[in-house]
């Protein structure tokens, strides 16, 4: 005891001294370690032990905010230069721009400041951007007021003041357009400036002298959207002539893009920011310096050359996106626009929006043409021909032909060359036939069916030439398809490309997997509600037989029937209703932000007031039995006893981090469990029954949503790192985590009836899990805001999700057959094999501890919701390998699962007795293997190769003179073997074995698929580049280019044409074999791929990411076929 | 001590005359507590979104939103004021995670930024001149790199013990703040904070010979 105290005191001496020691060194002070332990002389140890570690944790911290944070940049300027900062208007290229208002003469002008500490280069950069931009005077440039510094002895910093213009960039005006046309009704919520570009008159045709852009008498011939178009014109001819002016003084902007181009509220356009210019014969480009947006940088910028026509290609990629809303080259990473920006023609404007006048796409596409040659020779040129078409006079610029079109785009893919070539000579025929033609006409020595014969030739391939342009389309907005889903408010976009390329509508085309796996995956939304307010609450009502949502929307209560349009109730409320949740059919509890709590009976309308709290209500949750409702009002937490309408203060929440709070009550209905009480970072459970005291935990990150398992036996967190946790209900000890979401998990709902959790928060999807395997087994997008709120119908059979756009959401509970993408994964094991079994519903995995596990999709009918329960059933082969798992394999059959590990093959059968392992002891070292198409025969390959007769148990065929074997496959002909070494293929004829050749090959193999027709291979190397080889004769047919580091796997589809790729890089690719076009590139893992197989019919791709997820993505194809 | 004490003394007067409702006083009351909460943000920030945002503007914010909600304070002032301050520039910050990191941060990460790089360089670069006075670059990045092997080690630490770090050094709470924040009496928060230093130690001690070796 005494002893206790004494140390109780020596820990707050000590706590005082480090308190003391740290306020000391904050102050800029050195204090004396010495002096403290001549105060403390038996804290010696401590103190010598502590303070300097203390000295050097506080050295480590951000100890100030930066010394240019606005803050300190306002008051800089206002004590040295008079300028008072009003607000920040934004921040980009080099600096923040501020608004400020200048002491005199008084006005407000927008200053540009030099961000964060100045280095010599940066500041000649700057000073030269300012003096530059002083120099040109033209009515549509921006002025340059000033150009100054301001030191107060610390950083110096840089600004120049300009004119400040009050209007939009073509940036916003771009997002304010997109804006109006997906909700079209909402115009007047647009800005003005927008709104008169969209349905004002039109813009006078612009005279080279006007300043401004006046309504004027219109003299239009065009209706409706044309108005538009022909707007964007008059802004681009504008933008376009001023900057031809500075040109003309030598200037060149090198950084023109939508941001720099502003329309004031006079509709008088303004280029800015001639940031980056430079007086043309001092090139600075010569040093390699790229700078300026990458999107907007004509191709040889990238090679250091500069000058007029870029400028001209930048005003072109502009006006593309103003006509399309579309980005031409939409990846997000820099270098993949670089790669695109070189390589990629844009889509044709007209495809995107076939309402684009045809000249205006003639004028882009010949203003951001890739050869500076064929663009505008300057932009005098292109304001010339944006002026004609103002003035419906016709343009001079031509379209190209097919043919050049043709030409120029094989010139760009090299990789193409090969099939192209066969295109190219099949239109120099076509051109050549005709001439051959009209010659044999004349001199009449040819027959008639001869020359309907040539002529018919003739068609033919003109018409499978544009059949391939087509077709390279199609790739391209299938992967435009894909990004589109995955961005914000991008699935619209994608079921407009996904319609586009309906089959029925190209029955000529190979319309493939991608279109149905990406067509199931946006099409699995049932049913949105919008409203204009915020959508604060939803609730499905008990009735198995017809399920009703009823919602609270700020601007009142509505019940809707799934599917159905029109409320079957719509209410107003008289406070705005922020909760609900039904007690039984008829009657519904609402809370609201007087802090009212009502019944209301939905038959006859009737409300009776339950109680009234202190605060508004944010949340409210009913028990098993329906007896008590818990009630939170961000402050405090209580129970309400329906029958008495008694009151009982529960928990006071200390500061409430949420809008609605997050509680749950066990399924027994005895227990409450509250997150953010006492504190945001706390999981408190309430014991209402025994009236014991409250239990709770720390949790590290503030979780937002909670849940009790089934049995009541655990509580289930979701936390903002997306993680979610499974935390002991009596103990409240932590059981395990996993993260079912990137980032922030708003709601957790439980699908009543199964062991299925949906959960969804910011990054706008809603997973669908097993709580008992943590297998994702489904995944419904189509949210275009993050997702507040999560319920279950009480049926099971719908989903629904408010979210913060202001609409709910209503899916399908999806079933086994229709689900799409499924993730098994993140577990304790994870695995690095997969292979598929032949029948397709069986997908085997190895797992860490090298046992097989199977995941079999269950087949149930859709409506057969008993079924829903388990996606999958997990089936555990019991074969203990006891050593690493190099490969595994389904033989043709579908009878045996054969495995490899260190010197041993193995093997079993689903049809056999579970544990009946069949061992052989070999003298290799396998890592590959390889079934006959038949059957009969296993290769086997790793520190030699050989060919094992499965139904003998012999070894059929030895090559000792192969080492170190890094993949081995048979052709799917049979006839052929080929092994994959360091640097080169081994082809081996099948029936005898026998070596027959070898080919070189671009660095390390590590797998090699077979085309379906045996006749090509597909070899994967470790310099992330698959090579096509013709078989037997070792023709290099094409390499598939795209991954950024190694290609560990490659699977051919069965259909012959597609093929699967996964890498270090950590994506899966699936490419058209016969351009070697990329098709689809799926979002990167956070781990290298491993491997990837189709299913044997087809339709299902899966792929293991190493020490991750194994995701299975099925196109269920519902087309006729 | 005692300046701790009087400054304790003048926040209370400050909330006396705030809650009288004296408008200086309410302006002086949440600018006194700018440059910790800055702290606190900047410590906490998630790195994607400081590209965007500084820690000022979410401070900023903070304060506004306290300046609306600070009646409610003042009818009950039971709680710590800066800790109160903390909360609403915590559930801030919590907030533009989840608004800007997931709606538009996806084209933070697409937008080309020269700057990145710049940005880079400057967060180096001032942090060597937070580190002290230095007269060289080399110092300087030497003194960079030693910060970054703290920032590491710290990292490295049970969450628990990073927590009680992070509170006290970088956010310069006070060992009652600190306890309140963790939910732990005052001289448990001590001890524990004695006990973090001590495993820093052991982690920095076995870095250095990981290096030496």
């Amino acid at each position: 005891m005494l002893d206790g105290s004494a140390d109780e005191d020596k820990t707050d001496r000590l706590q005082a001294i480090l308190d003391d020691f740290m306020a000391a060194r904050r102050n800029g002070e050195t204090p004396s370690i010495g002096s403290y332990i001549q105060a403390n002389p038996d804290l010696e140890e401590e103190i010598r032990e502590l303070l300097p570690l203390v000295s050097i944790v506080e050295g480590s911290g951000n100890r100030a905010p930066s010394p240019l944070a606005p803050t300190a940049i306002q008051k800089m300027l206002e004590s040295f230069n008079g300028y008072r900062v009003i607000r920040e208007i934004g921040r980009g290229g080099m600096g923040i721009v501020y608004e400020v208002e200048q002491a005199s003469p008084r006005r407000r002008v927008a200053m540009k400041v030099l961000r964060g500490p100045i280095d010599a280069s940066s500041r000649e950069r700057f000073l030269r951007e300012s003096n530059v931009a002083a120099k040109i005077q033209h009515p549509n440039i921006t002025p340059v007021y000033e150009v100054g510094t301001a030191d107060d002895g610390g950083t110096p910093l840089i600004y120049y003041t300009m004119q400040l213009i009050d209007g939009l960039t073509l940036e916003r005006l771009r997002v304010e357009i997109s804006a109006v046309r997906s909700a079209p009704d909402d115009v007047e919520s647009r800005s003005e400036i927008a709104q008169s570009l969209i349905r004002g008159n039109r813009l006078p045709g612009g005279e080279s002298s006007s300043q401004r852009l006046d309504f004027d008498q219109p003299k239009n011939r065009r209706f409706g959207n044309d108005r538009y178009f022909h707007n964007l014109a008059v802004i681009l001819f504008h933008a376009t002539d001023a900057v031809q002016a500075a040109h003309g003084n030598g200037f060149l902007h090198r950084d023109l893009k939508p941001s720099n181009i502003l329309v004031d509220r006079n509709l008088k356009v303004w280029v800015t920011d001639f940031g980056l210019a430079k007086i043309a014969d001092h090139d600075l480009t010569k040093t390699g310096e790229v700078v300026g947006s990458v999107r907007y940088m004509a191709p040889e910028r990238f090679r250091g050359q500069c000058d007029e026509r870029a400028d001209v290609y930048a005003l072109g990629i502009t006006l593309y996106e103003l006509l399309t809303l579309q980005r031409p080259f939409a990846w997000p990473e820099p270098m993949q626009i670089i790669k695109q920006v070189l390589e990629r023609e844009p889509i044709s404007p007209r495809l995107i929006d076939d309402r684009i006048p045809i000249d205006l796409e003639t004028i882009v596409l010949k203003a951001c043409d890739k050869d500076p040659q064929r663009r505008y020779p300057s932009c005098a040129e292109m304001a010339s021909d944006l002026h004609r078409y103002i003035n419906d006079q016709p343009i001079e610029a031509r379209r190209l032909s097919a043919i050049q079109k043709t030409m120029r785009w094989a010139m760009r893919n090299k990789t193409l060359a090969a099939s192209l070539a066969c295109a190219l000579t099949a239109c120099l025929i076509a051109i050549g036939g005709l001439a051959v033609l009209a010659a044999a006409r004349e001199s009449a020595r040819q027959t008639e069916a001869d020359m309907r014969v040539r002529e018919t030739t003739a068609r033919k391939r003109s018409e499978a030439m544009a059949k391939n342009h087509q077709q390279d389309l199609y790739f391209s907005e299938m992967n435009l398809a894909l990004q589109a889903m995955q961005s914000s408010g991008g699935i619209a976009e994608t079921r407009k490309i996904l319609q586009r390329w309906d089959p029925s509508r190209h029955p000529h085309l190979n319309i493939d997997w991608c279109w149905d796996f990406l067509s199931a995956e946006a099409e699995s939304e049932a049913k949105v509600w919008r409203w204009a307010t915020s959508v604060n609450a939803h609730a499905w009502n008990h009735s198995p037989d017809e399920p009703l949502v009823a919602i609270a929307a700020a601007d009142g209560l509505e019940i809707h029937a799934p599917l159905e349009s029109e409320p079957r109730l719509k209410m107003p409320w008289p406070g705005i209703a922020t909760s609900l949740t039904w007690i039984d059919q008829q009657n519904l509890v609402v809370g609201d932000e007087r802090g009212e709590i009502v019944l209301l009976k939905t038959d006859s309308q009737d409300l009776d007031l339950v109680c009234t709290l202190n605060g508004a209500i944010n949340s409210l949750a009913l028990n098993a039995d329906g007896t008590h409702l818990a009630v939170s009002t961000g402050a405090k937490v209580f129970q309400v006893d329906l029958s008495s309408s008694a009151c009982t203060e529960m928990a006071s929440i200390q500061y409430n981090a949420f809008r609605w709070q997050p509680m749950a009550w066990s399924p027994q209905g005895d227990r409450l469990a509250i997150l953010g009480a006492p504190d945001s970072l706390s999981l408190m459970v309430l014991d209402l029954a025994t009236k014991s005291e409250a239990i709770q935990r720390k949790t590290m990150v503030a979780g937002h949503s909670v849940l009790w398992s089934g049995d009541g036996g655990e509580i289930i967190v979701g936390s903002e790192n997306g993680n979610v946790s499974t935390y002991d209900a009596e103990s409240l000890e932590e059981i395990h985590q996993w993260s079912p979401h990137r980032h922030y998990i708003q709601s957790l709902s439980r699908i009543p009836g199964t062991n299925l959790i949906a959960s969804g928060g910011s990054d706008r999807a809603v997973q669908i899990w097993d709580f008992q395997t943590r297998v994702i087994a489904g995944r419904l997008i189509g949210a275009e805001d993050y997702i507040r709120q999560i319920r279950s119908s009480t049926d099971g059979n719908w989903i629904s999700a408010c979210c913060e756009d202001n609409a709910l959401r209503m899916w399908r509970t999806p079933t086994a057959r229709q689900t799409n993408s499924m993730h098994l994964g993140t577990w304790e094991n994870c695995a690095h094999a997969i292979a598929i079994h032949p029948a397709g519903q069986l997908i085997c995995a190895v797992q860490e501890h090298n046992q097989i596990v199977g995941f079999e999709r269950m087949t149930a009918s859709p409506n057969d919701s008993t079924q829903r329960s388990s996606f999958l059933r997990i089936r555990d082969f019991k074969l203990e390998l006891g050593a690493w798992v190099t490969a595994m394999a389904w033989d043709p059959t579908g009878e045996h699962l054969a495995c490899c590990r260190e010197g041993r093959l193995c093997w079993t059968s689903p049809r056999s007795s579970p544990s009946a392992t069949n061992v052989v002891e070999l003298d290799l070292n396998a890592r590959a293997m390889s079934w006959s198409p038949a059957g009969k025969h296993l290769a086997l390959a790793g520190s030699s190769f050989c060919v094992w007769d499965f139904a003998q148990q012999t070894p059929l065929y030895w090559d000792e003179d192969s080492p170190n074997v890094k993949a081995v496959e048979y052709s799917q002909d049979g006839q052929w073997i080929v092994t994959g070494c360091r640097d080169s293929v081994r082809l081996y004829q099948a029936n005898p074995p026998r070596f027959v050749n070898n080919f070189p090959t671009p660095g390390v193999t590590t797998r090699i698929s077979s085309a379906p027709d045996g006749k090509r291979i597909a070899v994967a190397s470790g310099s992330g580049i698959v090579s096509i080889i013709e078989i037997p004769s070792g023709k290099q047919l094409g390499t598939l280019q795209g991954h950024t580091q190694d290609v560990f796997s490659v699977d051919w589809h069965p259909n012959g044409n597609h093929l699967a790729t996964g890498s270090s890089d950590g994506t899966v690719r699936i490419w058209d074999v016969n351009s070697t076009r990329q098709i689809l590139a799926f979002p990167p893992e956070s781990t290298p791929i491993l491997s990837v197989e189709w299913s044997r019919d087809g339709k299902t791709l899966a792929s293991v990411a190493a020490g991750a997820n194994i995701t299975i993505r099925t196109a269920t194809n519902n087309r006729a076929p | 001590m005692e300046s701790g004490q009087k400054m304790e003394q003048h926040l209370s007067e400050i909330i006396v005359r705030a809650a009288g409702g004296d408008s200086a006083a309410r302006e002086e009351l949440l600018e006194m507590h700018r440059d910790q909460l800055t702290r606190m943000v900047a410590t906490r920030i998630d790195k994607r979104l400081a590209q965007r945002v500084d820690a000022s503007d979410v401070v900023q914010e903070a304060t506004i939103e306290a300046a609306r909600r600070l009646p409610e304070y003042l009818a009950d002032p039971s709680m710590d004021f800066y800790l109160w301050l903390r909360w609403i520039a915590r559930d801030q910050l919590i907030d533009m995670h989840r608004q800007h990191l997931e709606s538009q941060k996806r084209d933070a990460g697409r937008e080309v930024s020269i700057d990145a790089i710049h940005a880079d360089h400057s967060a180096a670069a001032l942090a060597g001149v937070l580190a002290g006075d230095l007269t060289s670059p080399s110092g300087a990045m030497q003194k960079t790199q030693e910060q970054a092997a703290v920032r590491e080690a710290i990292q490295q630490l049970d969450p628990a013990d990073r927590e009680i770090l992070v509170l006290r050094h970088y956010e310069q709470l006070s060992t009652r703040q600190a306890a309140e924040v963790i939910g732990m009496s005052k001289s448990g928060a001590g001890k524990r904070h004695v006990t973090a230093l001590r495993k820093l130690k052991e982690v920095l001690n076995s870095k250095l010979v990981d290096e030496r070796a």
